[in-house]
């Protein structure tokens, strides 16, 4: 893999920077801006003596850049404070929240990506013909339908009306509790199948096919859209012709050659799209009731709840920044003129 | 007898278009012999690729081939399916083209090109003996260290390297035709006579017959047996490479080589004939050349002239031509 250690030096020291960037802009919001830091860290309807605590675990007697010092030397050592909603420590609630989160975006892009880019390469192939049009239209109406409202609708028509499908939740609990599993990863489907757990396995998969059909559908558009852009672009090219006059098959030409020239903008745009994902997985796990970050941040920005706030707030920033570089190490795998 | 290689007849080409019916080739015949080479010269514009791309049966999906036969060793390709022609592309007939560089794709080793050509063409399954057959064919085209070529990717390589590797993918299956579409124009002039005498060579060594297209007469006099000259897709004249180049009959052919720069004749600026292409979409009645021709006679621009042999073994179509010959 042609990745240079400066490029990983440097992509550090990014990672490095836009936390520490999310961290200052943090605490001038919940520390500078406000009169009274400590109500914000107290919980609702404090005691004289809640504050007090909050004052002194906050070090507000001291000045500012002290108070800044504490704050980041307590957020390296994972002190992220506790959630009033949970009484739990933050981190570990995002350590719980998170694997939720990361299988559901990840089923969904793969869905995407399985369906998208086959469809992409196709409309390219049948340019101006019925099968493109009915792409366009397919894969336009899946990157513009807005998610809330087509996450209600099957959650309404597939699983309340028809009951086909579970609406709710990533697993049942009864199966968790029949069959004894125990999570290790946090990832439920792939501790179930490498557990043998197929019950487990099973009722999960069930359990997060609708929601990630719903998150699924803007990087579906968007890929399929994208695939349709390049290949037709690089089916004109002069490598393909010269291809398809040495005599290789057309089909080897397109599905081993072109597409793999199509890949690499559309990983590429799908990385962009990462933060339109998130937001879309925040409002699929509300109506799905689906226990990850973006359920748990809603119902902390819902109750006011800081220190979980913030907590998201940093961890979003962090993953944004690592799929831009897991992006930037894909393309140079793809394509030997990168070098990163 | 047995039938040559590449025979080619009355072949009329037109491309459709939002502006148009582009009548760009006009009736064009010839054939090509084994160990034999063509050279089709004319301006940019008159047919030549066209020409080149449909004997592979490889014409973009604008054009239609109106009129005439293609045979490749005796097979019409216009009569095959997409399928069929799949078949002989690379087995009986190949090409090479004008960029190397944009010849390769990018993502793609020397290598696995080659092998995959290998796998699909000759059926070798077992990937060392593919890498054998490719590195056999990576060193006849002269390639220095062919195992580190293989193992390239295009912007590793020069583009004479390239072109190289390009005429090596395109013989590695053994076709008895070869299609150069001016493979030397985008090369530097030391590279291109390297990558002329390599095509020389190998087209005796193989006994390949040879379609090669070129606007450079310079290169003809290199490469050919046997020139076509071609103007607004029509053959204007046909012969032997020394007759075609030192008497030529039609005054396109002449304007055409007094085209060429001389490094004798001191001229401050690059000479070409006055007039330009005649607009393809158009029918003419008599000679398509009268319009830029200063030779021309009442009657040419009525009448076309017949494509005759005007003395053995060169045609020409031209009334002033024949009249005086
Ligand atoms: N895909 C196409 N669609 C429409 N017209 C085309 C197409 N390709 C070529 N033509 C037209 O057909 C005519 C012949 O083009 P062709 O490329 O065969 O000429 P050429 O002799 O190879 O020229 P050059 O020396 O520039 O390569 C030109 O008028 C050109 O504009
Ligand atoms: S036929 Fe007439 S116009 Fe045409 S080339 Fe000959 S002399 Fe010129
Ligand atoms: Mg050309």
């Amino acid at each position: 893999m042609p990745v240079s250690k400066e490029y990983i030096i440097k992509r550090l020291l990014l990672l490095v920077l836009v936390v520490f960037g999310v961290l200052i802009i943090t605490f001038v919001i919940t520390r500078i801006i406000p009169a009274h830091p400590e109500l914000l860290w107290a919980g609702s309807h404090p005691t004289e003596e809640q504050l007090e605590k909050a004052r002194r675990q906050l070090h507000l007697d001291k000045p500012i850049y002290v108070q800044l010092y504490y704050y980041l030397t307590d957020f390296i050592k994972g002190n992220w404070g506790v959630s009033w909603r949970t009484k739990h420590p933050v981190l570990k609630d995002i350590a719980t929240a998170l694997p939720a989160t990361l299988e559901l975006v990840i089923v969904a892009f793969i869905m995407a990506i399985i369906i998208g880019v086959p469809l992409g390469a196709l409309a390219a192939l049948k340019r101006e013909t019925w099968v493109d049009h009915v792409v366009r239209v397919v894969s336009v109406l899946g990157a513009s339908v807005p998610v809330f409202w087509l996450a209600l609708i099957l959650q309404l028509v597939l699983s309340s009306w028809l009951g086909l499908l579970p609406g709710a939740k990533r697993v049942d609990e009864y199966v968790v509790i029949e069959t004894g599993f125990k999570p290790i990863t946090g990832f439920i489907l792939f501790d179930s199948l490498i557990q043998g757990n197929f019950a487990v396995f099973t009722n999960a998969l069930k359990h997060i096919i609708l929601p990630a059909f719903v998150l699924s559908m803007y990087p579906f558009g968007l890929s399929a859209r994208m695939t349709r852009a390049v290949m037709s672009e690089v089916l004109n090219e002069q490598h393909t012709r010269s291809a398809l006059a040495w005599g290789l098959p057309k089909r080897v030409v397109i599905y081993k050659y072109a597409l793999k020239n199509a890949l690499a903008p559309v990983i590429a745009s799908l990385g962009l799209s990462f933060g339109y994902t998130i937001i879309g997985a925040f409002m699929v796990e509300l109506v799905f009731v689906w226990p990850g970050l973006g359920l748990y941040a809603a119902m902390a920005l819902l109750s006011y709840d800081y220190p979980a706030v913030i907590g998201c707030v940093i961890v979003v920033a962090l993953i944004y920044t690592v799929i831009n570089m897991i992006v930037d190490i894909v393309h140079s795998m793809i394509d030997p003129r990168v070098k990163l | 007898m047995q039938a040559k290689p590449l025979v080619v007849r009355d072949l009329t080409i037109h491309y459709y278009t939002l502006h148009g019916v582009v009548k760009a080739v006009r009736g064009v015949s010839f054939a090509v012999g084994r160990g034999e080479s063509l050279c089709l010269v004319g301006e940019s514009g008159s047919g030549k690729s066209t020409i080149g791309l449909a004997v592979l049966g490889a014409l973009p999906s604008n054009a239609r081939v109106v009129s005439g036969k293609i045979l490749i060793n005796g097979v019409n390709i216009l009569e095959l399916s997409e399928k069929e022609l799949e078949e002989i592309r690379g087995k009986e007939i190949s090409m090479i083209f004008q960029d190397p560089v944009a010849s390769f794709n990018p993502l793609f080793t020397i290598g696995q090109v080659l092998s995959d050509i290998i796998k699909y063409k000759l059926g070798v399954r077992d990937k060392n003996e593919a890498k054998k057959l490719a590195l056999k064919a990576l060193s006849e085209v002269g390639l220095p260290d062919p195992e580190r070529i293989y193992n390239s990717y295009p912007h590793e390589l020069s583009g004479g390297m390239l072109q190289r590797a390009a005429i090596a993918v395109a013989l590695a299956t053994r076709p008895s035709i070869l299609v150069a579409d001016e493979p030397t124009t985008m090369l530097d002039v030391t590279l291109q006579a390297q990558i002329l005498d390599l095509l020389q060579g190998l087209r005796r060594k193989l006994g390949l017959a040879l379609l090669f297209i070129t606007h450079n007469l310079g290169v003809v006099a290199a490469i050919c047996d046997k020139v076509l000259v071609i103007y607004a897709g029509s053959v204007v004249e046909y012969g032997p490479v020394d007759e075609v180049l030192l008497s030529p009959l039609h005054p396109y052919t002449k304007r055409l080589i007094e085209c060429v720069p001389r490094s004798s004749v001191k001229t401050s600026r690059l000479k070409y004939i006055p007039g330009s292409l005649p607009d393809l979409r158009k029918d003419y009645p008599g000679c398509i050349f009268a319009p830029r021709c200063s030779e021309a006679l009442e009657k040419c621009s009525r009448i076309a002239p017949k494509f005759v042999e005007a003395k053995p073994g060169h045609f020409v179509a031209c009334h002033k031509a024949v009249k005086a010959g």
